[in-house]
């Protein structure tokens, strides 16, 4: 699975927040974004990247 | 049954992450605990309860509480439990002796205080917590409420970094569909998955609260082995108490706005705005319960309004009586026509709110509103709109819907009569009237002959400029019947007119497509189709015309050997599909999602996505091709997995759809090769496979008649393999060749020839065929007496079995027969395959260690394996009658 179709599948606030910051957006404006403490950033980034990375893992499902 | 499988606690599904980040927080050096925050129903208890279960496991002491309104409003009420009976103390003695206590308790293992809903924890409760943190008695493990205010002291933790907090989201869309195919323990329909996860929005307590409704009124129900949503998806009145609640406290003139929104959303800003004032939406936006957003429409933005929750909307509409809900639909009718319409489907939508308020329809708004209807699949809908625009006075191309509308409600009678009392007026209309007859005479009444004649009298006294569309149908009609040549020619010269309307000009490309793909020519099939995708780049929002042409590149691909690419391609568009709601072509691309899993081998895949294609094409088709082929496709993958029954049934319909016999009777002739093999026949399933050969012979099908020669050759009669060979030298692409070739090895008893075969067919994605390859290379090098060589090809038969769902094989059955196992051997392979250590067998069957171990010597021996394991594998191949 390409990187943009796993983006795709995530959770949209997890989309987001990764999206931003690969866009060098700090954490105090994706917080704003999101309308979350600035707190629950970094743990919500590690979430968002470990939920992507598992997508990226799986093989090409080809129709089921 | 399904209410047991909805009262039972669901699994926890996609929730693997925030427990290991849970665990990393718990861990981290100084950390006092973790805060656990998310909307209502989106899980918290839920990941709660799973980590106390393992911390307990890792062997911390756990204390654990849940915060209420009422508690708090007593200090230290919600955390009594937890407390030491201290009546007489002061607030201040509380804290110092509940932490000495609990520090106590703890001695020198590890603690957690837990609290659900904190958000709800009064004041010196928060303070012990603080307490317990700061001095590292205990570590804090809670839930709170997204937005809600939390306690000072715990603000305080979290600000100096001191509690770790996750915010919890929903589900994905993917996360949803895999808990809901483990709660309710089996395959669900596509559609069902889409719809339960779009109303539900990841929210698990949503999903369970619409799954409890479903299963309670029946509407979610296994049917056929596949679970479906048939009807509303929530009924009027269900117990969405978390949604009535939030609700609740909107005064009259909100409410009455997200009323309408429900009836009809996304509305137009505007539009709105004619139903409340602004400052009543802005309340809406700013309490969550609707949202705003804009699209650019003809180089114009728009803004646009919806409630902030599908689940909104079946709340609101469940609580209207009918006279205010008759009320609503009024006004909204009245804003609607009142501001200017810019959408195509704003007249269609007007048209369904007036209809449905049962005020006069606008002719030409109720006619384009049926057409919308049709283009979906909502016949009924459809039918109503278009007898609306006849009676307002929509005239012959109203007529022409409503027939279509009765065809797709398969009552073709009735379509017929409207199409007969129709007076078209000019060559345009009396091409629309031949057209829509036909195809009622073809697909609904079977009368395929006829219809032709109808397209035949119509081509012969119409212009040239009005005739492309009927030309189109007729060669789509002429392959149906078998004259692949007619089809062929007939399309080609249409294409080669000047000027050609895009639909007719698609259709054509379509219909030239197929005929090339199924005469063996599928490379020029994909390259003349490509031309036709092509044209519609620009138009993604065609996709039922765009599916002709996808349909025929499908089978192209197949026939080229491209089979995971096919597959793909099927699991794409039907994706698109379910989107869509274009649901009449979904059942036949379901269908064509499970043809794919059956060619590579995957028969229980193959079995639920053909049973829900199946239902589909049903609930909106009497018969004809999508039908004999889904169906058809199910009585093999049915038989395949030794279920008689269904593989019967599934025949006996795909024989009742035919409509055109000389292209539909030989797949069904195919098909019934399967069941009777099935069925245990020795000579009658290759029988049965040459005859579909012969059919498909007949009218030129190449491609088919390659691929039942094949099967022929599969269920044990090599009669067909010189005619196999002479079509592999004339048909394109790598798989009828492949065909031949393996046909070609089996007769000749070659054995690295049948390896290279099976990694042939590895390589294009039939991997039932692969293995089935490599057990005869196995078998060949066995009777030349090579045992050594047949050890590879014997060991990638059983990786290649491994993969194919424990499908049935007659080749791979034929061989362990060959082999035969005598009785014993077989009862101890059996026996052992299932984990039995020998001293066991020994002991159930009376003989000697020694005897058993002699016995399952001579299996492995028999079967080429060399461990329980692959023993295990190989059995499973072998149908219970070679036992």
């Amino acid at each position: 699975m390409n990187r943009e179709l796993a983006l795709s599948e995530l959770t949209p606030a997890y989309a987001v927040a990764l999206r931003l910051r690969d866009q060098g957006v700090d954490h105090a404006a994706i917080a704003a974004r999101l309308d979350l403490p600035v707190e629950a950033v970094p743990n919500l980034l590690e979430l968002a990247q470990a939920k992507l990375d598992t997508l990226l893992a799986l093989p090409v499902v080809e129709s089921d | 049954m399904p209410s047991t499988a909805s009262r039972s606690p669901w699994p926890l599904v996609g929730r693997h992450e925030e427990l290991a980040l849970l665990a990393r927080e718990l861990e981290r050096p100084a950390s006092c605990g973790v805060i656990i925050a998310g909307a209502h129903g989106v899980g918290k208890t839920r990941l709660r309860g799973e980590a106390l279960a393992r911390l307990r496991r890792d062997g911390w002491l756990i204390r654990e509480v849940t915060a209420t309104e009422a508690a708090a409003t007593i200090p230290f009420g919600p955390l009594a439990p937890l407390l030491p009976e201290a009546l007489s103390m002061s607030p201040l003695d509380v804290l110092r002796h509940s932490v000495r206590e609990l520090r106590h308790e703890r001695g020198n293992g590890r603690l957690v205080v837990s609290v659900d809903d904190a958000h709800l924890l009064d004041a010196a409760s928060s303070a012990l917590l603080h307490q317990l943190a700061s001095t590292q008695t205990a570590s804090l493990l809670l839930t709170a409420r997204s937005g809600e205010a939390l306690p000072d002291p715990i603000v305080g933790l979290r600000k100096e970094g001191a509690i770790g907090w996750i915010e919890l989201q929903p589900l994905s869309r993917t996360e949803v569909e895999a808990l809901l195919g483990q709660a309710l323990d089996g395959h669900l329909d596509a559609g069902t998955r889409y719809e339960l996860s779009r109303l539900s929005q990841g929210n698990v307590l949503f999903l369970h609260e619409l799954v409890e409704i479903g299963l309670g009124s029946g509407a979610l129900a296994e049917r056929d082995g596949v679970w479906r949503w048939e009807g509303e998806p929530v009924a009027a009145g269900g117990p969405l108490e978390a949604i009535q609640q939030r609700l609740r406290p909107l005064s009259a003139a909100q409410r009455g706005a997200a009323e309408a929104l429900a009836l009809s959303e996304p509305l137009p800003l505007d539009v709105l705005e004619r139903l409340a004032a602004p400052a009543v939406i802005r309340e809406l936006e700013a309490a969550g319960v609707i949202t705003t957003s804009t699209v650019t429409e003809r180089y114009r933005r728009r803004w646009q309004v919806r409630l902030a929750h599908p689940l909104y909307a079946e709340a609101l509409r469940g609580g209207l009586t009918p006279l205010r809900r008759r009320e609503l639909l009024g006004r909204l009718g009245d804003a609607l026509e009142a501001t200017p319409l810019r959408r195509g489907d704003d007249s269609s939508r007007l048209a369904m709110i007036r209809l449905e308020a049962g005020q006069p329809v606008h002719a030409e708004s109720a006619l384009a509103a049926a057409r919308w209807m049709l283009g979906s699949g909502r016949f009924d809908t459809a039918a109503a709109l278009a007898r609306a625009a006849v009676d307002s006075g929509a005239g012959f191309p109203a007529e022409i819907a409503l027939s279509r509308a009765m065809t797709g409600l398969r009552r073709p009678e009735e379509a017929q009569a409207v199409l007969e009392a129709a007076r078209p007026v000019g060559a345009a209309q009396a091409a629309d009237l031949a057209l829509a007859s036909a195809q009622n005479l073809h697909h609904g009444l079977g009368r395929a002959d006829r219809a032709l004649e109808v397209l035949s009298e119509a081509l012969d006294r119409l212009p040239e400029d009005a005739a492309s569309e009927l030309i189109v149908t007729r060669a789509l009609f002429e392959l149906s019947a078998g004259r692949l040549g007619t089809a062929e020619s007939l399309s080609t010269a249409v294409l080669e007119r000047a000027a050609l309307p895009l639909a007719a000009q698609i259709g054509a490309i379509g219909v030239r497509g197929l005929a090339l793909a199924f005469s063996g020519r599928p490379l020029q099939a994909v390259t003349a189709l490509d031309t036709g995708v092509e044209l519609l780049r620009d138009s993604p929002e065609l996709l039922a015309t765009r599916s002709t042409l996808l349909t025929g590149r499908w089978m192209a691909l197949c026939f080229a050997g491209r089979i995971p690419e096919a597959a793909r391609l099927a699991a794409e568009v039907h994706d698109r599909l379910v989107e869509s709601s274009l649901e009449p072509l979904r059942g036949y691309w379901t269908g064509l999602v499970g043809w794919a899993a059956l060619l590579s081998g995957r028969s229980r895949t193959a079995r639920s996505w053909l049973e829900e294609g199946g239902s589909i094409c049903h609930r909106y088709m009497a018969g004809g091709g999508h039908v004999v082929t889904v169906e058809g496709l199910l009585a093999q993958a049915a038989s395949l997995r030794g279920d008689l029954r269904r593989a019967e049934t599934a025949l006996a319909a795909a024989r009742a759809a035919v409509v055109a016999p000389p292209t539909e009777v030989p797949w069904v002739d195919l098909c019934e090769a399967w069941v009777l093999w099935a069925q245990g026949e020795a000579a009658r399933p290759a029988q049965a496979a040459l005859r579909a050969a012969a059919g498909w012979r007949e009218v030129g099908f190449s491609s088919l008649e390659a691929w039942a020669l094949h099967d022929a050759a599969r269920l044990g009669d090599l009669v067909g393999a010189h005619r196999l060979v002479l079509l592999a030298d004339c048909c394109e692409g790598d798989l009828i060749p492949a065909l031949a070739a393996h046909v070609r090895a089996l007769a000749a008893a070659d054995g690295p020839g049948l390896e290279r075969i099976s990694l042939d067919f590895e390589r294009m994605g039939l991997t039932l065929l692969a293995a089935e390859a490599a057990t005869e290379a196995a078998e060949v090098h066995q009777k030349a007496g090579m045992p050594n060589r047949a050890r590879v090809p014997m060991l990638r038969s059983a990786a290649l079995t491994a993969d194919c769902e424990q499908s049935g094989s007659p080749v791979i059955a034929r061989v362990a027969t060959r082999r035969a196992l005598t009785h014993r051997e077989f009862q101890v392979a059996q026996m052992a395959s299932g984990g039995a250590s020998s001293a066991d067998l020994a002991a159930r069957l009376g003989l000697s260690v020694r005897t058993v171990e002699n016995h399952l010597q001579q299996a492995y021996s028999k079967l080429g394996v060399s461990s329980r394991a692959q023993l295990a594998v190989v059995l499973a191949t072998v149908p219970a009658r070679v036992e």
